[in-house]
């Protein structure tokens, strides 16, 4: 099967009664990786599972490549599932495991052992076909259930948090993994993911999701820099928010930054944000300090390469192009 | 002046322990260990107090077929109850209709709490020549009246113990299912698994263990009910239950019917073994 487009069109689902989602369109392109982002309880997961089936929609639709399969039973979708608890079946082998999607298809016996000792092999797991799953770590089920959904060659992968139940080392190494091994096979991936860094780093475009809804798609950098607005900004990492003066260097009702944006300087630099405050507790994060100011009625997050004194007077800046300004409606302003 | 402190025996250690669970102890010994033993034992004593097989030989002699019918109801009992529990099982735990799930969850369970006696009683009106089954067929257009025969033979008996033992087993198999991880389900419909191979491959296997339990109980529940025999089937051969207690009732015979009664535990043993290897292993397999 080749590499297949995605296409959600005004889809919306309830489930017992509740609106999940709410008119939810989208343009996944073949051979993207795209990551549905957002905090618990947004929807995320279910527009996943609607695309495998597993959420009836209540109205729209969903196509891949050229046809229509919201109607379609989970099993006639072809779409592949990596789950996040893995799924793996515990009566089964490793190989067992990697084979079974094949038997379903028909594949000869040879064949699908010949195929799933290659898919072994490129997932560095060779020699393991014969364990039984509940002796695997997690790392290692993991890649098994991504080898599960790989081997049948499927039009579109979907990946639900796939990575959150892994140690930080692994998960990190596996990312890595997990997207070249997606450029390589160049597959249409869908990865849910809470984690922004996760998303940042793996994404070719971030679709980020609040209350059911679809808020912003676009590139990494672009959602990282000009989030559409102070919600999904406050989601990505911006945690000081200020009041726009009228000598600030940008203009807007609310100006909006990173505490790792903001530094303190001696003598206030040139085409920046300036605020004054008094230093009220300084915190040693490993590369540097991190310091809360109230600055009269706000309190600001910076950082400073020093310790300094709490009770102190001190001048922070922030460069122009790291100011993000929203307007009344908390919607970002164009530049 | 030091004291000198004696390490206490283990045998006064365990005494409280010991002391405690002697009445549970003494009820198993009274009421379950030392009947067994005696009927056992009983078996093999002749009137003169020696050993002997001859009430072993008389049982199989006389009651051979009686012993071979037993074996082969019992079978055909356990696989249509296993057939027919897992269909259902199957059913609540993998149907796509609410309301058809809600009715068969309700529904399913009403032969546990009717007695065997009554069960019996039901079948003989239900499957006889001009039973309530054939009526039905006939009034319905269904089966012509002369052909319309009897059930109550062995295919009565295996009905009614699969009718009984049947909402028995799908309540341990339905609960056993429940619990299987919902995510390993939707992976295999996800790789383009049916409901039905869903059922037969993933969902069947993880509950294996449990089945074969119900499967067991069903065993010994069948191999000690007298009443539904009596009920459902005259004649020869029958079950051994009803053969024991024509031995005890008519002849006062005891030592004949332990004798039958020896291949009743037999019976037993085989399952309990296999019930027990099966859970050892399970054990071991966590324990890896």
């Amino acid at each position: 099967m080749g590499v297949e487009a995605l296409e959600l069109q005004g889809l919306s689902i309830r489930l017992g009664g509740t609106q999940i989602l709410h008119d939810v369109t989208l343009n996944v392109p073949a051979g993207s990786f795209t990551c549905l982002l957002g905090p618990s309880g947004c929807g995320k997961t279910t527009l996943l599972r609607s695309i495998a089936g597993f959420a009836p929609p209540a109205s729209g639709d969903i196509r891949l490549g050229a046809r229509s399969i919201a109607a379609l039973p989970p099993e006639k979708r072809g779409t592949a599932m990596v789950f996040q608890s893995y799924a793996l079946w515990p009566h089964m082998t490793v190989a067992g495991n990697l084979t079974y999607p094949l038997k379903l298809r028909g594949v000869p016996r040879a064949e699908r052992e010949a195929r799933a000792e290659a898919m072994l092999e490129m997932l560095g797991l060779s020699g393991y076909g014969a364990r039984k799953v509940a002796n695997l770590s997690g790392g290692q089920r993991q890649r098994v259930a991504l080898g599960r959904a790989l081997i049948i060659d499927p039009p579109i992968l979907l990946l639900d948090e796939p990575l959150s139940n892994l140690d930080a080392a692994i998960r990190r190494n596996l990312r890595g993994e997990l997207r070249r091994l997606q450029q390589r096979l160049g597959i249409t991936t869908i990865m849910v993911t809470h984690d922004q860094e996760e998303a940042l780093a793996m994404a070719d475009t971030i679709v980020l999701m609040r209350a059911g809804e679809v808020v912003q798609v676009a590139a990494p950098q672009d959602l990282y820099t000009r989030p559409a607005d102070l919600d999904a900004g406050r989601f990505l990492g911006v945690d000081n928010v200020v009041v726009a003066r009228p000598d600030d260097p940008v203009a807007g009702e609310t100006l909006g930054f990173r505490s790792s944006d903001a530094r303190i300087h001696a003598q206030p630099p040139q085409n920046s944000l300036i605020r004054h405050g008094t230093v009220q507790d300084c915190a040693y994060t490993g590369g540097g300090y991190h310091l809360q100011l109230a600055s009269g009625a706000e309190v600001i997050s910076a950082m400073s390469d020093v310790p300094v004194t709490p009770g102190s007077q001190v001048c922070v800046a922030v460069p122009t192009a790291s100011l993000m300004a929203f307007g009344a409606d908390q919607k970002l302003l164009p530049n | 002046m030091s004291t000198v402190h004696a390490p206490p025996s283990p045998l006064r250690g365990m005494l409280p322990g010991l002391l405690l669970i002697a009445p549970a102890l003494l009820a198993i010994a009274l009421l379950y260990v030392v009947p067994l033993a005696r009927s056992v034992i009983f078996a093999f004593v002749d009137a003169e107090g020696g050993l002997t097989t001859a009430h072993l030989r008389t049982a199989i002699e006389l009651y051979g077929r009686d012993l071979i019918f037993t074996v082969l109801v019992t079978l055909g009992s356990l696989a249509l109850i296993s057939v027919i529990s897992i269909a259902i099982a199957g059913y609540l735990t993998l149907g796509a209709t609410p309301w058809a799930v809600t009715a068969l969850r309700w529904l399913y369970r009403w032969p546990l709490f009717i007695p065997f006696i009554v069960a019996g009683q039901t079948a003989r009106s239900f499957l006889a020549r001009n039973g309530l089954m054939n009526g039905l067929l006939i009034d319905s257009g269904l089966m012509d009246p002369a052909l319309a025969q009897s059930l109550l033979d062995w295919r009565g008996l295996v009905l009614t113990f699969a009718w009984k033992q049947v909402p028995f087993v799908t309540l341990l198999l339905a609960g056993a299912m429940a619990s299987v991880d919902r995510s390993t389900i939707e992976a295999a419909r996800n790789m383009g698994a049916g409901r039905l191979r869903c059922l037969l491959q993933i969902v069947l296997p993880q509950v294996r263990g449990t089945l074969l339990v119900g499967l067991i109980l069903s065993l010994v529940t069948i191999l000690s009910v007298l009443s539904v025999p009596l009920m459902v089937i005259a004649g020869n051969p029958t079950m051994m239950t009803a053969m024991m207690a024509h031995r005890v009732t008519y002849y006062g015979d005891y030592a004949v019917a332990n004798a039958l009664g020896l291949f009743s535990y037999l019976i037993t043993a085989v399952a309990a073994y296999v019930y027990l290897r099966m859970t050892l292993s399970q054990h071991k397999e966590g324990v890896r």
